[in-house]
């Protein structure tokens, strides 16, 4: 008894629901037809907007392009000043070498310098020993040996 | 005298007069409904306007071939399905060629009502049971939406609907049953 009711209560929600879904429809497409309707009869200027769209495409194919060629320039811009850059620091590398070089021979040569005076120092102080004092300077040199 | 009469044989020029003319009377009598078609498929009237327009256009360059193996309206209204698809499939490659779309949004197309005896009451409901199918008609796919516009705005029979599309009279039940069960779904839902 309880099944068969809430079967009947079941089926008149279903057919409620469908009698709704119909007069939705129905609605809907009236109310489809009526816009078309009023949309149809409105003269329109079809020219006028086709030339706006062609105008609009146009500014955005230029600025594409601007775009594009920004881009463009600034990468070969950026790749170009670090070409100079990477350039202009193999020659600082090169010379700060060569002024190595030019450091390390010149004090090469200061001490070879100051070895050669040395000797001629020592050769002149030698030659300049009177006769007289050999024997205490081989002295010296003998106390200095051991 | 008139039995003699022969039937003169049309010469071409006459023909093409005749074609032209005919051609005029398809466009007269069915272009508000590819137009209506278009506008509901794509709630942009422009667009709809345009696509109209095209699809004349290009029946007109094909008009010799039609042989009148379906109807003049179910030949139009594949043309139409197939620039409505064409311009979808165009834009989603071409997106960044105009961003910006005309659409309707769903309130604003719900506005539309037929000025009937209606009380301010059943005219705030039928508004609201409109803008609910309007949302349901969104959520659909292409080929659901197409066939669902033409079942219950164009009032097409199945076959009609098959012949249109391309499909067959099984596969245009199929969609036609899930779409309005989405549309069920929305309009019933909404309590």
């Amino acid at each position: 008894m309880i099944f068969k009711k809430r079967q009947t209560i079941e089926t008149a929600e279903a057919g409620l629901k469908e009698t709704e879904l119909e007069e939705a429809l129905k609605n809907f497409r009236l109310s489809v037809h009526a816009w078309s309707d009023a949309e149809f009869a409105r003269p329109r200027m079809v020219a006028l907007r086709h030339r706006h769209w062609n105008w609009r495409l146009a500014t955005g194919w230029a600025l594409g392009c601007v775009l594009a060629m920004g881009s463009i320039s600034a990468g070969i811009f950026v790749h170009h000043r670090q070409q100079i850059r990477e350039q202009l620091a193999h020659l600082a590398a090169l010379r700060q070498e060569q002024q190595r070089q030019l450091a390390a021979q010149q004090a090469a040569a200061a001490r070879d310098d100051d070895a050669r005076l040395m000797a001629a120092v020592d050769k002149d102080v030698s030659q300049d020993v009177p006769t007289a004092m050999e024997p205490l300077a081989q002295l010296m040199n003998e106390n200095a040996n051991q | 005298m008139a039995a003699g009469a022969v039937a003169k044989p049309i010469d071409g020029e006459a023909a093409e007069v005749l074609a032209a003319e005919a051609f005029a009377r398809i466009v007269e009598s069915h272009r508000p409904q590819i137009f209506r078609f278009l506008l509901a498929s794509t709630r942009d009237v422009d667009l709809a306007e345009t696509l109209t327009q095209e699809c004349f256009l290009k029946a007109h360059r094909s008009w010799a071939n039609f042989r009148g193996e379906s109807t003049a309206m179910t030949w139009l209204m594949r043309i139409a399905i197939n620039l409505e698809k064409d311009h979808w499939r165009n834009r989603r490659v071409q997106f960044w060629r105009q961003t910006r779309t005309n659409s309707v949004d769903v309130d604003e197309a719900s506005e539309w009502l037929p000025s009937g005896e209606r009380s301010a009451e059943q005219r705030l409901l039928a508004r609201e049971q409109v803008k609910h199918v309007w949302k349901a008609v969104e959520a659909l796919s292409g080929r659901q939406r197409s066939v669902f516009l033409l079942r219950y705005v164009e009032e097409m029979e199945l076959s009609e609907i098959a012949e249109t599309t391309g499909l067959s009279e099984g596969t245009v039940k199929a969609h036609l049953s899930r779409a309005l069960g989405k549309v069920r779904a929305e309009v019933g839902g909404r309590r």
